[in-house]
């Protein structure tokens, strides 16, 4: 479980107002745009940045209280590598073995043969796709209650994709009281896997919920200006004027499918509910 | 001179017969693994396919398909249903996803969910199916009520057609 309260963070031009409730057993997505919070809302719950206002509980524990036992039981990927480019994969795994009392060394080491990461190569001559995937298992790699990742598929082809997602699913699988918290731009990745979304911008949440109610309760409807005049406006959320028209963001799909029956009325997706919140107007 | 020779070749057939054990053991061992993965599989009758492009929300597909197995006999009493995790994992959704759709099975009778074990096809569900079928004939001939007291059409005519429809 993660939680947090009322974080709030000043910087000189950005400022950070989020709160979170993740329940255990969760795969939990956050999507935003570059510079939106997503950073650093990881980095608030890793305990890398100070705040005055606000706190994080992770398993039901005050990051503030921490001891050394309590942080080995997360498991973070961020965005950049944190290992040393001269580093080969037996240099990681001593690192990993000195810091972690529940390292795996048998374990990783199947994992990078399984996913064909080059043990006779340093860290630098790792193509990008190598080097997310190494990340991943490191994170992977010792005894964790919570998994916090930041883009950890950035780069990756679907395959590689598909694989990550995979080693995330079986972690789960592993003990239902873990808990994910995953951030990236691939909309499928989110609605594949995660149970719920939230959406950052500017600092602020501004939507979450569960995702099958993003993609099943939700839609875009794309309708003319004397239409939208016109319509029932009592279940949109938000409206975006295109060149030809007006996309409205909905939560009431089958209240417009059943009294708007010749309304254009698509599915929708987390990249299309970022543009239409981000770019349009709120109703 | 020959006592070590001879003890030589000893050694080397020794060591070719135990790579041999070896080699039939290892094929012995993959054959047993794959009959045991398709057992395992075997043990899982039911289908599901999932239309992501669909209006149809994912969870409501997952339930009519499997009260429709439980209907026509594929998914039989005490059947065991996937995990949520492995249903999820195979269909590539959310674990939530799924567990909403088998929470609203077990609220409807079809189901019952065994902590620590698994999900398992109820048997007394008989009435439930008998009752959820009565509904969806109820439901359909209130819309054919609907339509005809819209278009003025008697209720002597409507029995004509019930009648020839029922002689078929």
């Amino acid at each position: 479980m993660i939680r947090i309260d009322g974080l709030k963070k000043n910087y000189k031009d950005f400022n950070l107002d989020v709160s979170l409730d993740l329940k255990p057993g969760t795969i939990n997505g956050l999507v935003g745009t570059n510079g939106a919070g997503k950073s650093t809302t990881f980095k608030a719950i890793l305990g890398l940045i100070s705040y005055k206002e606000g706190e994080i509980f992770i398993n039901d524990k005050n990051i503030k209280d921490f001891k050394y036992e309590d942080k080995e039981r997360i498991g973070c990927v961020m965005t950049d590598s944190f290992f040393s480019e001269s580093f080969k994969i037996k240099d990681v795994a001593k690192i990993l073995k000195a810091t972690y009392k529940s390292f795996d060394e048998a374990a990783f080491y199947k994992k990078c043969e399984q996913y064909k990461l080059p043990t006779d190569k340093m860290i630098k001559e790792f193509s990008n796709g190598m080097k997310a995937k190494l990340k991943v298992l490191t994170a992977l790699s010792h005894d964790t209650d919570v998994l916090i990742l930041d883009e950890p598929t950035v780069g990756l082809d679907v395959v590689a994709r598909d694989d990550i997602l995979g080693e995330i699913r079986d972690y789960m699988e592993k003990d239902e009281n873990r808990t994910v918290l995953i951030s990236s731009h691939i909309s499928s990745d989110i609605e594949k896997l995660c149970d719920t979304t939230y959406m950052i911008h500017d600092g602020k949440i501004v939507f979450n919920d569960d995702t099958d109610k993003l993609l099943s309760e939700y839609a875009a409807l794309k309708v003319d200006e004397e239409t939208f005049a016109t319509m029932d406006k009592s279940h949109v959320k938000a409206y975006r004027k295109e060149k030809y028209g007006i996309e409205c963001l909905t939560d009431a799909r089958d209240f417009y499918i059943e009294n708007y029956p010749s309304m254009v009325v698509e599915k929708m997706s987390v990249d299309e509910m970022m543009m239409i919140l981000i770019k349009g107007e709120k109703l | 001179m020959r006592k070590i020779f001879k003890k030589c070749i000893d050694k080397c057939y020794t060591l070719l017969y135990s790579v041999y054990c070896y080699k039939v053991f290892i094929a012995q061992y993959n054959s047993w693994k794959v009959t045991w993965l398709v057992k395992g599989l075997g043990d899982y009758r039911m289908k599901i396919i999932v239309n992501n492009s669909s209006m149809i929300p994912i969870y409501s597909q997952i339930i009519q398909q499997i009260k429709a197995q439980i209907a026509d006999g594929t998914l039989k009493e005490n059947d065991a249903l996937p995990s949520v995790r492995a249903l999820s994992k195979d269909l590539n959704i959310s674990a939530l996803t799924v567990k909403k759709a088998y929470d609203e099975l077990e609220a409807n009778g079809f189901v019952i969910t065994v902590h620590g074990k698994g999900t398992y096809v109820n048997g007394n569900n008989s009435e439930y199916i008998r009752e959820s079928r009565l509904k969806e004939i109820e439901d359909d001939l209130r819309k054919a009520v609907e339509i005809a007291n819209m278009y003025g059409i008697t209720r002597e005519e409507l029995f004509e057609m019930f009648d020839m429809l029922t002689e078929e």
